[in-house]
């Protein structure tokens, strides 16, 4: 499979959003990881994934989706999920991951979810 | 598997159990480098299982601890934990998963815990999976507990199993590619210095090669190459390694020394104990082994103090086994180059017998008229040699031509210049790729150090001898085989004639 994964990021004053297109696996999730890690170094601890453009996650990518949440734990920030499919709305549920970071219909909704 | 717990859920979760085990699986037969692949595997299995922290550990046989291979969670850092003699027995003995409970409780655990109490702070205690190939212990995953904090359920723990065994048998596979990998090095430099050993027909240059060859293919310190000779009373060192103490052609007898094993059972010996090593050498450990020649051992080859880090090492079976290859690779050489010397070389003043030299001049003229090189030959006669014999006797007259032969053989380059008996009291040098001054130089060092070498007489006394010298070079003063050999000629008789003790250069 050839692997074209992309992210970028809206940063305001108080929160993020980080937008996903592509498989996030290995490389996909670090990436996220890469960004969350330098959002929440300047300070930024309420966070907004949207992975509208992302139809697959695989076990790396929950791992490192437990890494992030974990990491926003540790500063009382937040996690709201937006914009995911039906499959992998069910992946987070089944994983247990929804009970410590919410899924939204729309990025609206999750922003001020947060 | 406790939340949503319905049907439908708990088969959607082993759903994406079953997708995990298969990427974990395609990911153990293709990434080439172990870390890598464990570090990616310790991912996959805690995202398949939503655990938040987790490390895989290797048993290391030789050192009897465990080392960390890769951890997500918590800091990854170069980490060994002692494993304590009862919790080895209960790895050893089980490959049953210890769920936290029993981590707190059981002797051997509490143990393992307790004596790595730094570094088990850190490390996840929630369920350790033991690795095991083929019932031989390879080292343990540990994991924390999940992320939602539910305890782990029986589906969950047998499917941890089956990943830790995937683990072991991936880690089993690279440890046996790396071992596989340095036996075809080992194989390679083997085949190497074989070539080496083999392309010369110099007894002496083998064995030193095979000593200095010895040491680097097995990263010990020092070497020492020793013959034995014919009655097998007595040991001869015959070339050393990094050894300044022990001279070359020192005899120790056989039962004195203590490689006398090797020499009679003929079989290869690792000495493990200083005590048994001679302090002069001073070194921790030795492996030697014999060199064999139709069914005979002719002699020990013997390395010392085995390099591992910054310190000592011990030296393995696999070290035993390779050093052996190379000895019986060598012992042919040897022996092909004994017999050699047998056919070239003169039993009394050990240079190359006249038949001999007439074939390499032969060569060497070709080679210089192709080349265009400079080939210089020097003729050496000793100074009064029959009045020498009259009157000290024939015994005395023959060391006088082995202290002027050894002189010559300690002055030529090794395996380029040609020093040989060409009759009586008569030696000659041929010097390829030499001009005139090169000559000149040498012939005046040969004959200056003969001068000053003093041998001991019958009556006790130091008798000296002298030597004239002709130096002659191709093509300035000869243009042929015969007319360089007689301009060489002629050159020491004029040195005769002016007084003896001289080098004198072809007109």
């Amino acid at each position: 499979m050839i692997n074209q994964f992309a992210v970028t990021m809206r940063k305001e004053s108080e929160y993020a959003v980080i937008y996903t297109d592509g498989y996030i696996n290995n490389l996909g999730g670090e990436k996220i990881a890469e960004v969350a890690n330098t959002l929440i170094g300047d300070g930024i601890y309420k966070l907004v994934l949207n992975l509208e453009k992302s139809t697959v996650v695989n076990s790396i990518g929950i791992s490192i989706l437990i890494e992030i949440i974990e990491k926003l734990q540790e500063t009382n920030g937040k996690l709201v999920f937006c914009g995911l499919t039906k499959t992998i709305a069910k992946t987070f549920t089944i994983m247990g991951l929804t009970q410590f970071a919410a899924i939204s219909d729309t990025e609206e909704l999750a922003i001020q979810g947060l | 598997m406790e939340i949503n717990s319905t049907p439908a859920v708990t088969i959607d979760r082993l759903l994406f159990c079953l997708a995990g085990l298969g990427e974990m699986s395609i990911e153990m037969t293709q990434n080439p480098n172990p870390k890598t692949t464990m570090r990616t595997i310790l991912r996959m299995a805690l995202g398949t299982f939503a655990i938040s922290k987790g490390a895989i550990f290797q048993f290391r046989q030789e050192t009897r601890q465990l080392t960390l291979l890769t951890a997500r969670g918590i800091e990854e850092r170069s980490m060994t934990l002692s494993l304590p003699d009862v919790t080895a027995r209960y790895f050893h003995s089980s490959d049953d998963p210890i769920l936290g409970e029993m981590i707190q409780q059981a002797p051997a655990m509490i143990r393992f815990v307790d004596s790595n109490d730094q570094a088990m702070r850190d490390l996840p205690k929630s369920l350790w999976v033991p690795l095991f190939v083929r019932r031989q212990f390879f080292g343990l995953l540990m994991l924390s507990d999940k992320f939602d904090r539910t305890p782990y359920d029986q589906t969950e723990v047998e499917l941890l199993m089956m990943i830790g065994r995937q683990i072991a048998v991936t880690l089993h596979n690279h440890h046996l590619h790396f071992q596989l990998s340095l036996k075809v090095l080992e194989l390679e430099q083997l085949h190497d210095i074989s070539l080496a050993i083999n392309s010369s027909l110099n007894r002496g240059f083998i064995i030193k090669e095979l000593v200095s060859k010895a040491v680097t293919l097995i990263n010990a310190r020092r070497g020492i190459f020793m013959t034995v000779d014919e009655n097998r009373k007595e040991l001869e060192i015959a070339a050393v390694c990094n050894y300044t103490y022990w001279p070359i052609g020192k005899k120790i007898p056989i039962e004195d020394s203590w490689v006398s094993r090797v020499v009679l059972k003929a079989k290869g010996e690792i000495i493990d104990n200083p005590m048994e090593i001679p302090p002069e050498l001073d070194s921790f450990n030795c492996l030697a082994v014999p060199i064999t020649s139709r069914e005979k051992v002719i002699g020990v080859l013997s390395i010392y103090d085995k390099e591992e880090g910054l310190g000592i090492g011990e030296f393995t079976e696999g070290d035993t086994q390779l050093l052996a290859a190379l000895a019986g690779q060598a012992a042919a050489s040897i022996e092909n180059a004994r017999l050699y010397e047998l056919a070239t070389v003169d039993g009394l003043t050990q240079l190359y017998i006249r038949r001999h030299f007439e074939m390499r001049y032969a060569e060497e003229i070709r080679r210089s008229k192709r080349y265009g090189n400079r080939l210089s030959f020097m003729m050496i006669d000793i100074d009064h040699f029959k009045r020498f014999n009259d009157t000290y006797g024939h015994q005395t007259g023959d060391e006088v031509l082995k202290l002027v032969a050894q002189t010559i053989k300690r002055s030529v380059r090794e395996e380029i210049d040609i020093p040989a008996r060409y009759g009586g009291e008569e030696m000659l040098v041929l010097m390829p790729e030499t001009d005139i001054e090169g000559a000149m130089i040498l012939a005046e060092r040969i004959r200056e150090a003969i001068e000053t070498t003093g041998l001991p007489g019958p009556n006790g006394d130091v008798l000296h001898v002298t030597v004239s010298i002709g130096v002659a070079t191709l093509p300035v003063h000869a243009d042929t085989d015969a007319s360089l050999i007689e301009a060489a000629d002629k050159a020491m008789y004029r040195s005769k004639e002016n007084g003896r003790n001289r080098v004198t250069l072809a007109e």
